[in-house]
């Protein structure tokens, strides 16, 4: 028989780890259901970006599943050009996080396999006219993503 | 305040003000994730003690701690994907910086409602800090104030005059990050040992009628002459 001062513990170990238990369920099923939520709102991101740089040129469709490391740092996406010869109408757009001189900071490349990887520009507002945001003084890590990005891709299966 | 209290403020500034990118959307959200890990750490911990698991205090606080980093980071998703993005691992810096780990991890805390206002008032007067902080940042190193809104970071530009337009992009950066709070420390100690010596006075010559500065002066003789008379006990 149960004496009453093991029956208190059982209780409040029991509501303790039963609190436990929800918690790690509620994250659980809040990570499931903000899948959807990354990829429709990076594609926001990336469209607004396109459409900063390039106007009414790209529109950003599907999300593209990737089985890497890299997927918890950026995000593919299908990209279709509404100009250019045909082989160029198709791209893969990738809005990743990278290191400047203001920290880390989401940039947006683009992908075609004739015309290779592109930078277009940083997903976030620019605010005034300062060379923080100037390509040139982050060329060697822009460069150092122009370089990998691509055979990651390969790597991913995209074609 | 006490020297404790000024280093926490700075530890917990390092892990939190520097490496984040200077724009005050982010500030919120670094801000509402630290004073959530504060006020979710001492509440576990509390929990912990009733359940006479002091043994295994320290690997539960820790495993908490990441725990509701995931959980914040997940609502992040929810609303603002581009600054999740951005964020990235940052925010798990917050669950292991000095701050947290001096006040949440303390061997005998008192009880739950005063340790609470206690950890709540301390994460409050930083987090007004850290809000100017991230704001100054902002203002003077972009030239905007962003908010974080629904999957998208809204952005109010201010006005700028031409030809100065890069005027000040050095505290959006990473270095001046740091050489701006090293600046605001300096002033904010500087202030706090006049204010120090102020009440000091106000102690001691209550009815003497000597001035703050002649009660600094004595106060700092009186220091030199016990430092001499230690020195001379030891020879």
């Amino acid at each position: 028989m149960l004496n009453e001062e093991i029956k208190t513990a059982l209780k409040k170990f029991g509501f303790f780890f039963a609190s436990i238990a929800i918690f790690a369920a509620f994250t659980l099923t809040l990570t499931i259901v903000s899948r959807s939520s990354w990829e429709k709102g990076l594609a926001v991101s990336m469209q607004d970006t396109l459409n900063k740089f390039y106007p009414d040129t790209y529109v950003v469709e599907n999300f593209i599943h990737i089985n890497s490391s890299l997927s918890v740092s950026s995000a593919l996406y299908e990209v279709k050009s509404k100009r250019g010869r045909t082989s160029e109408l198709n791209y893969t757009g990738i809005i990743i996080r990278i290191p400047s001189i203001t920290g880390l900071e989401p940039a947006v490349f683009l992908y075609n396999k004739n015309r290779g990887m592109q930078f277009v520009g940083y997903a976030v507002p620019y605010g005034k006219d300062t060379p923080l945001f100037d390509p040139e003084n982050n060329r060697a890590v822009i460069s150092y993503w122009e370089n990998q990005l691509p055979s990651l891709i390969e790597k991913a299966g995209i074609k | 305040m006490t020297r404790k209290s000024t280093y926490f403020y700075f530890a917990a500034a390092l892990a939190l003000l520097v490496p984040v990118p200077g724009r005050f959307a982010f500030g919120i959200v670094m801000l509402l994730l630290f004073n959530f890990l504060i006020l979710c750490g001492v509440l576990f911990h509390h929990a912990i003690l009733y359940l006479h698991l002091k043994e295994l205090r320290n690997i539960l606080l820790a495993i908490e701690q990441v725990a509701l980093v995931i959980f914040f980071k997940q609502l992040l998703i929810l609303y603002c994907p581009v600054i999740a993005l951005n964020l990235g691992f940052l925010m798990y810096l917050s669950a292991f910086s000095s701050g947290i780990i001096l006040y949440v991890y303390r061997e005998t805390p008192p009880r739950l409602a005063l340790d609470l206002q206690c950890n709540l008032g301390k994460s409050a007067i930083f987090s007004a800090f850290a809000a100017a902080f991230f704001l100054i940042r902002d203002i003077v190193g972009y030239g905007t104030i962003t908010f974080p809104l629904w999957r998208k970071i809204g952005c109010l530009t201010l006005p700028t005059t031409e030809g100065l337009a890069a005027t000040g992009s050095l505290v959006a950066t990473i270095p001046g990050a740091f050489m701006l709070l090293g600046l605001v420390s300096l002033a904010f100690l500087l202030i706090h040992r006049k204010f120090t010596a102020i009440r000091e006075w106000e102690r001691e010559t209550e009815g003497r009628g000597k001035s703050p500065v002649q009660a600094e002066e004595a106060s700092s003789e009186q220091k030199t002459a016990q430092n001499q008379s230690e020195k001379g006990g030891k020879n």
